[in-house]
């Protein structure tokens, strides 16, 4: 299969863990990493819950092993430790012209935030702010000199740079590109969100008919990306493939999704027209599950029109690392990856009473199957709705 | 592999005598929004951004006579701005107190994108990029690899690029010395073009090629050109114009060749002061062009010798360069 | 309470960017989402912020907020129940 997209590396960091292999023992342990926020001054320090890695900038920085620009901002501090180990993985040693396309929210708000608006005086903090700023110094702090460009799509971002990389290896343009998503807490996003009254005062709980709300979270979560061209070069381990991706839009309101799931409903169904799978295909789905009233009742519809009276094991991991924004769709594609490679759903953890309608149950234990197909769905503000589906090496030829 | 047609154009940016001042930000003068295109409760939450980018957008569908296209694409340096630091300024002044919603939904990068979609009913691909001065060519590289694959068949492209009068004051408050990294006056403006794999009585121009690239130490941008020039099977000489924007301190052009010298080279920013996103009026003026529209401008449009391929390159030099090859049909 | 209905209007007006409307437009009685003034989930949520601000009232159950926010009638009289300022 020429058109195959190879997954040869992954590399994350969050709440739950510095590294993939972390991650996954947290996830394994039912470990999550929903405490009061730490590391941000003000009204919510203390207090208001979050999934925040529990690293300080300086640590993160040391934790890198490498010089870093004035003012780096700890989105890009986050994305460079993620994406040196999926590069690692997938022995990449020179960065060089491998375009970096990256998913953020709001990029280095973090930094910008704590200086604005006298920013010491200094312009560079101006730029730091910039979406776009963080995927050319993530691609500079690597030692690349190639493309690198970023996708801010709200909470749907890093699906959209990972589809965005498929799409730069299926022209021929490039043979191997890195993708995914990186946000850091921030002032801005956690007032925001509490300004739309969408934050739990309690762990959150996807899918539960007593959900009251999401937890945000931060990290970062990246892949590499290889066409077949490359590999038959130098060829490497395969983790997965990349076999459909998707992105329509609600077209139904700026932040409530429409009660028909009808965004959501035609990100799946034209990614599992791309992968050439029927629905059931797909073994487990990684689910988009904030736990906020809207999202969840209203995915689960769309999960329901999908997939009728057989859906598959779903789960919202968003219980372990909180809503990392626009990393999510990166750190949910490794978990996805993660559930391929251990042929294991994780466990949606909170889950006690099903939603009145649709009453769907999630996976409330780890449930070792089968697993060769993972749909993955992120939605974000502006009815952005992405849906990713991996699979397993084997299945594909 | 499909061939990619602009087949709609619709460009806002300052009035070029706007640029005869001495401030050093210039905002550009909106038409209102015609109440049976946008109703009155819809526009109310807008920002500047959001209706440039749906006065631009709508224009560019009903010239390509393209209601629904397969998707929107956006491309934007600093996003929605104005919201942005609306938010911002509150969260510090009120110390996280009584915060509004409105200006942090609006604050989104991808609010224009999203807007659209919302009001033209369209539940297509949508997209927002966002990466300085090349944010428009990441949009436009996403949609023409799209419609060359013919994934899709037609795509509404564009960016926008708003001032807000915060930003403003924040960076007048950095210091003379350090404000105007750009050397020129910066500006707001929009762009939006419907882009098919399908030629009919409303195309424009065809996209034969685009590439976004960073020059390193052995390869220069005119190394680059001369490569994109070949795999488009073209040679130098079969370029009528290059229209091009740089940020960097010396063009590729200064250091004079002689196969360049005969083309007419034509730097469009004395025309729209700077954003992040004017590559958008070099888009619409090739365009325009290729198809020999007068108007009114300072630029002549119709230097140096035209020629049996009407071909125009427009290129973007910065931390990042783009090309964007243009021809007649 | 007439007054307190008047100053809501213009407070509602300026919050909700409701550029094209005069306090006179409001009726006392009239739905404000919907069919009436026409608001949506967004403007519920300022409603919200402003209750808070300016009245020392937290509306944290949504349910609550549907009652509360159905006319000027029932936010005026709502608000000279429990207001704290």
């Amino acid at each position: 299969m020429n058109n195959a997209i190879a997954v040869t590396g992954m590399g994350m960091i969050t709440a739950i863990g510095d590294d993939v292999a972390q991650n996954y023992h947290s996830l394994l342990r039912k470990q999550h990493g929903i405490k009061p926020l730490q590391h941000i001054a003000g009204k919510h320090q203390a207090c208001t819950l979050v999934g925040e890695v529990p690293w300080t900038n300086q640590e993160l920085v040391e934790k890198l092993g490498i010089t870093v620009p004035k003012y780096s901002s700890r989105t890009s501090l986050l994305a460079a430790i993620a994406a040196k180990e999926a590069l690692t993985q997938a022995a990449i040693t020179d960065l060089g012209n491998i375009p970096v396309i990256m998913g953020t929210s709001v990029a280095g708000m973090d930094i910008f935030e704590q200086y604005f608006p006298h920013l010491n005086g200094d312009r560079t903090l101006i730029q730091r702010r910039d979406v776009g700023d963080s995927a050319s110094v993530l691609s500079k702090l690597l030692g690349g000199n190639g493309f690198a460009t970023a996708i801010s799509t709200a909470c749907s971002s890093a699906a959209n740079a990972i589809s965005f990389g498929a799409r730069l290896l299926l022209s021929g343009r490039t043979e191997r590109v890195l993708v995914g998503g990186s946000d850091a807490l921030s002032r801005f996003t956690i007032n925001g969100f509490d300004s739309l009254m969408l934050l739990s005062d309690k762990p959150n709980r996807p899918f539960d008919r007593n959900r009251n709300g999401l937890n945000l979270g931060e990290g970062a979560g990246f892949l590499v990306l290889e066409s077949a061209k490359a590999l038959e070069k130098i060829p490497k381990p395969i983790l997965g493939y990349l076999t459909g991706f998707a992105n329509a839009n609600d077209a139904f309101h700026q932040t409530a999704t429409s009660d028909s799931g009808e965004g959501a409903y035609l990100a799946m169904k034209e990614a599992l027209t791309i992968s050439r799978l029927a629905p059931d295909a797909i073994d487990y789905i990684n689910a988009h599950g904030t736990a906020t009233e809207n999202n969840d009742r209203t995915e689960a519809m769309a999960i329901q029109r999908i997939f009728g009276d057989n859906v598959p094991s779903f789960s919202s991991t968003k219980a372990y690392t909180g809503h990392t924004l626009g990393a999510s769709a990166g750190i949910e594609a490794i978990y996805a990856l993660l559930a391929i490679q251990h042929q294991l759903a994780f466990a949606n953890l909170r889950f006690e009473t099903a939603m009145e309608q649709p009453a769907l149950q999630p996976v409330t234990d780890h449930r070792s199957s089968s697993i060769k197909h993972v749909l993955s769905n992120s939605f974000g503000f502006g009815g952005n709705c992405s849906t990713l589906i991996f699979s397993d090496a084997e299945s594909l030829y | 592999m499909q061939k990619v047609y602009i087949n709609g154009s619709s460009v806002a940016v300052i009035n070029s005598a706007q640029l005869d001042t001495t401030e050093q930000w210039i905002k550009i003068n909106l038409p209102k929004i015609d109440s049976e295109l946008v109703p009155p409760a819809a526009t109310r939450r807008m920002s500047k951004a959001v209706k440039m980018g749906i006065i631009c957008g709508m224009e560019a569908m009903r010239q390509a006579d393209c209601p629904n296209p397969d998707g929107i694409l956006v491309g934007t340096g600093k996003g929605c701005l104005v919201d942005s630091d609306k938010f911002l300024k509150a969260i510090i002044e009120q110390k996280e107190d009584f915060l509004s919603p409105t200006a942090f939904i609006q604050s989104t990068h991808n609010t224009v994108a999203g807007q659209i979609a919302l009001l033209t009913k369209n539940s297509g691909y949508n997209m927002t990029y966002s990466q300085g001065r090349i944010s428009f060519e990441s949009a436009a590289l996403d949609a023409y690899i799209q419609l060359t694959m013919n994934e899709r068949a037609s795509l509404l492209v564009g960016a926008v690029d708003e001032l807000s009068d915060i930003s403003i004051e924040v960076n007048q408050a950095i210091g003379e010395d350090q404000v105007n990294d750009t050397n020129g006056i910066q500006t707001e403006g929009a762009g939006f073009f419907v882009f098919s794999n399908q030629k009919d009585s409303h195309t424009l121009g065809e996209l034969k090629d685009i590439d976004i690239y960073r020059n390193t130490a052995g390869h220069s941008s005119e190394k680059h050109i001369g490569e994109f020039l070949k795999r488009n099977q073209l040679t130098i000489n079969q370029i009528e114009a290059i229209i091009y924007s740089s940020t960097t301190v010396e063009a590729p052009f200064n250091t004079v060749s002689p196969t360049l010298e005969k083309i007419s080279k034509i730097k469009y920013n004395s025309q729209t002061g700077i954003f992040d996103t004017d590559i958008v009026f070099a888009f619409d003026l090739a365009l325009k062009r290729l198809n020999d529209q007068t108007f009114s401008t300072s630029i002549s449009l119709n230097e140096g010798k035209k020629q049996h391929d009407r071909n125009i390159l427009i290129c973007n030099f910065g931390e990042q360069n783009s090309l964007m090859l243009l021809s007649r049909c | 309470m007439e007054e307190l209905k008047s100053e809501l209007k213009a407070k509602i007006i300026e919050a909700l960017n409701l550029e094209e409307i005069a306090v006179e437009d409001i009726e006392n009685d009239a739905p404000l989402f919907g069919d009436g003034l026409g608001l949506d989930s967004i403007d519920a949520l300022e409603l919200t912020v402003l209750l808070d601000k300016d009245y020392g009232i937290k509306v944290t159950d949504p349910k609550v907020g549907k009652t509360i926010f159905q006319s000027i009638d029932t936010l005026a009289h709502y608000i000279s129940e429990n207001r704290t300022k």
